[in-house]
């Protein structure tokens, strides 16, 4: 790629203009709240069922987090605060947890909400059911309820990840007068929700929008604000853009705006942004090799592959800024884990061929080597646009890629069902807890064809595998965040997975958008502190 | 003969516009490249310059710093190809089910008929998303699936044409001089039906374009090959700050189609005796 002095400018521009914005998310912050009014929001796309408690798709919680709450929530920097929970106190040699339970607090039909709701939850639901709750909330033995507002989990093995899971999204608190006996995967509740939230379920006209209304009976006195909230699915990203322009929609999350579209919301006395809401998931994009690909199972191919992407290039141009160049796999905003501290791939293509020639695949004379098939969703632009830079990156070191880029369901059964790839590009949300959100792709025991998301490049390390099972039960912090590192060091030597990107979440809004307090996990706040301030 | 065709065919001045046209896009699909030469995904410069503001990229770069004009020549070929070749696909396709089924009469024409008609009742354009969707996107399989959608009118036009031909005396003659079936359809029928099937077939090739333009729109091209549809379709989301990358390619496809349009126009007024009595 020749990169003309233009183009240098350019990616400055970007970069200021990413870190104005970044500022910039302190704006949604304001004081006075102004009561009524009906927030309009769009997201990227409808949600197929409003129990996050059941599937952890991220557009079920950004609805379902109105209505369902969580024991606790999480403040700007990730850590918890009180919800539904009061108080905790986790027992000194790790193996108990207790919560103190909000009293006179209830169900959206008049039911109220006691420690025997979170019981049936957690036994029922987050132990066999919630995705990643499986794993969370493995260690826990017994549940004891002294009394309606008290409940002590105790614990086989310390869990110190499990209170980063205990949020609306993470950990959604079901009424059990509802769910109990019932199939709950199928029960109705699912899709017209009864929660504890500030906001009550009215109703969910498919392919249009979903209305909720004010719960007059929230346990935080004068709060909810909003009269109500409309949920409105555009399916058109260039229509979600217009929308917001027109005044037709007054927030969109969850990066529901196209990142080339943001320029034009820069105004800020118009727009709000916020890149922190995002936090909680952590999200890397990435392009994982396929180690039973003959190339591929070398690991100097892998690391050729990573001297040859410049991810700089490649977060300006695809991202146009807006994130952090991943540097592994424990993303930089999980502050208490993440070392930058492990083997990096800068751009070297001098490097890359080194490598290459070292592996035994030298260019021929038309400067080729091999060829390699690159398989992305066509559902996201970002990724199928990561595809393209990969590929041309790839021609430079004489590796010729061919894209393959069918739609979600075929790319999902052939990399994780068929394992029929060499190398696919998606992101997963790595989570507050490397044992919970990095863990299960490296881990040799969750190599499981057939589940999504899980380790599907066939990597298996019994060193690896060894700290990663220390650490998701060692209760020394100081321990466990030395196994953690030396953990990321491994897989940066060894490239399964080449990290590219920590992409942003970026919820736009207009300036009349107003919170009390901004949060690390904001995709799943329950506005009950939100406003819409009066029109100038 | 011909000349005097090409003469006819002349003096319609949409006719020859159609021409000149044509022959600047087969210009620029043959020689576009000493121009523009390297590979269209090569991102060559800045993102979303607009045409004429860096004279490196005259007609500016999309999304990802592409060079638009690299990318429309490269277009150019892919969707001539595409149009002429399925264009041809459903040319064979239907003049063999139309003759066949208008020679034979019987049994036969019922079969090919209905088959015919089962074609028709799907909409073409669902039917070539199913077909592409199933086997994997590319060159190959998009070109194969619009000329496996697009014959049907073909195949009803020779089919008629072949009915009112084989009572006619000549071919009578023909047959009662011993020729046989074959001879009589490829030597005697076939040439007197052929002038609508060519008009059908200029018409089906600018069908063919578009159609491709909007495959590859939906995301359903072959995601290694640069045609006008993929870049309007990467530039879609940016129509509101970057019209000319969704533009410049919709102009080509506009200016092409029109060009086959105009084509078929023109060869229809020429080889129609009825109006050329006029």
């Amino acid at each position: 790629m020749r990169l003309p002095p233009r183009f240098l400018f350019f990616l400055n521009a970007a970069a200021i203009l990413a870190l104005t914005t970044a500022s910039a998310s302190a704006q949604t912050v304001g004081t006075n709240p102004t009561p009524g009014g009906v927030l309009n929001v769009s997201i990227l796309t409808e949600p197929v069922t409003l129990n996050s408690g059941i599937h952890t798709t991220m557009y079920i919680g950004e609805v379902a987090s109105k209505v369902q709450e969580g024991l606790i929530s999480f403040d700007a920097d990730l850590k918890p605060v009180p919800s539904l929970a009061t108080k905790w106190e986790v027992g000194p040699d790790g193996k108990t947890v207790a919560f103190d339970l909000r009293k006179s607090v209830k169900w959206h039909d008049g039911k109220d909400f006691t420690a025997a709701d979170v019981e049936f939850t957690l036994k029922e639901v987050w132990q066999k059911i919630h995705p990643f709750g499986k794993a969370a909330f493995a260690n826990v033995d017994s549940v004891e309820v002294p009394n309606p507002h008290r409940i002590v989990l105790h614990l086989s093995a310390p869990a110190p990840y499990l209170l980063n899971y205990i949020n609306a999204y993470g950990a959604p608190v079901l009424p059990k007068h509802l769910y109990e006996g019932t199939d709950i995967v199928n029960n109705p509740y699912n899709v017209k929700p009864i929660g504890t939230g500030p906001f009550i379920f009215k109703e969910w006209v498919k392919g249009s929008h979903i209305r909720l209304e004010k719960n007059p009976d929230y346990w935080r006195k004068g709060q909810p604000y909003l009269d109500g909230i409309l949920f409105r699915f555009i399916p058109d990203a260039a229509a979600r853009v217009v929308a917001l322009q027109s005044g037709e929609v007054d927030v969109s999350v969850g990066s529901a705006l196209p990142a080339t579209s943001l320029a034009q919301f820069q105004d800020e006395s118009r727009y709000s942004f916020n890149q922190i809401d995002g936090n909680y998931l952590a999200t890397i994009a990435f392009a994982q090799f396929n180690l039973n690909e003959k190339h591929l199972s070398d690991k100097r191919v892998r690391q050729a592959i990573a001297y040859a992407i410049d991810r700089e290039a490649l977060l300006k141009m695809v991202y146009l800024g807006y994130g952090k160049v991943a540097t592994g796999p424990v993303p930089s905003s999980v502050t208490k884990y993440y070392t930058p501290d492990t083997r990096q791939y800068p751009l070297d293509l001098k490097r890359a061929a080194q490598l290459l020639d070292e592996a035994g695949y030298k260019a021929d004379a038309g400067g080729k080597r091999f060829g390699l098939r690159l398989i992305t969703a066509a559902n996201q632009t970002q990724y199928t646009r990561t595809a393209e830079f990969i590929k041309q990156s790839l021609a430079r070191i004489g590796i010729e890629v061919e894209l393959q880029i069918p739609d979600y369901a075929t790319f999902l059964r052939r990399v994780f069902t068929d394992w029929d790839y060499d190398i696919y590009v998606s992101s997963m949300h790595r989570m507050p807890d490397p044992t919970l959100g990095v863990q299960r792709i490296f881990w040799t025991r969750n190599i499981r064809k057939g589940v999504p998301w899980t380790n599907s490049s066939g990597y298996s390390n019994p060193k690896l595998d060894a700290i990663m099972e220390q650490a998701a039960r060692e209760p020394d912090e100081t321990k466990r965040k030395a196994q953690i590192k030396e953990w990321q060091q491994i897989v940066q030597e060894d490239v399964p997975i080449l990290e590219l990107v920590e992409p942003v979440w970026i919820t736009v809004s207009t300036v009349r958008f107003k919170k009390l307090a901004l949060q690390g996990d904001g995709l799943f706040s329950s506005w009950a502190d939100a406003w819409l301030a009066p029109k100038k | 003969m011909y000349f005097a065709l090409l003469k006819e065919f002349l003096r319609n001045r949409a006719a020859a516009a159609g021409l000149v046209i044509l022959v600047l896009v087969l210009a620029v699909a043959a020689l576009g490249h000493f121009r523009f030469p390297g590979d269209p995904w090569e991102m060559a410069a800045a993102p979303m310059l607009w045409p004429g503001e860096d004279w490196a990229n005259p007609l500016g770069t999309d999304l990802m710093g592409r060079d638009i004009a690299t990318g429309l020549v490269s277009g150019a070929r892919v969707s001539l190809l595409i149009g002429l070749v399925s264009a041809l696909i459903s040319a064979i396709i239907g003049i063999a089910a139309g003759a066949l089924g208008g020679f034979y009469r019987g049994w036969i024409d019922a079969f090919l008929m209905r088959v015919t008609e089962l074609f028709q009742t799907v909409p073409q354009f669902v039917l070539a998303v199913v077909l592409v969707a199933i086997f994997k996107p590319s060159v190959a399989t998009a070109t194969f699936a619009i000329g496996i959608v697009s014959w049907p009118p073909t195949a009803r036009l020779v089919r008629s044409e072949f009915l009112l031909l084989r009572e006619r005396e000549f071919v009578q003659a023909a047959r009662s001089l011993g020729m046989g079936d074959v001879r009589l359809i490829v030597t005697q029928i076939l040439p007197n039906a052929l002038p609508p099937v060519i008009v059908v077939g200029a018409l089906n090739i600018a069908h063919a374009i578009q159609t491709e333009a909007a495959l590859s729109f939906l995301g359903l091209g072959d995601p290694n090959v640069m045609s006008w549809g993929t870049i309007i379709g990467n530039g879609r989301e940016q129509v509101v700050d970057a019209w000319y990358i969704c533009g410049l390619p919709g102009i080509a496809i506009v200016l092409v189609v029109l060009a086959f349009n105009l084509l078929g126009e023109g060869l229809n007024d020429a080889l129609n005796p009825r109006l050329a009595e006029k």
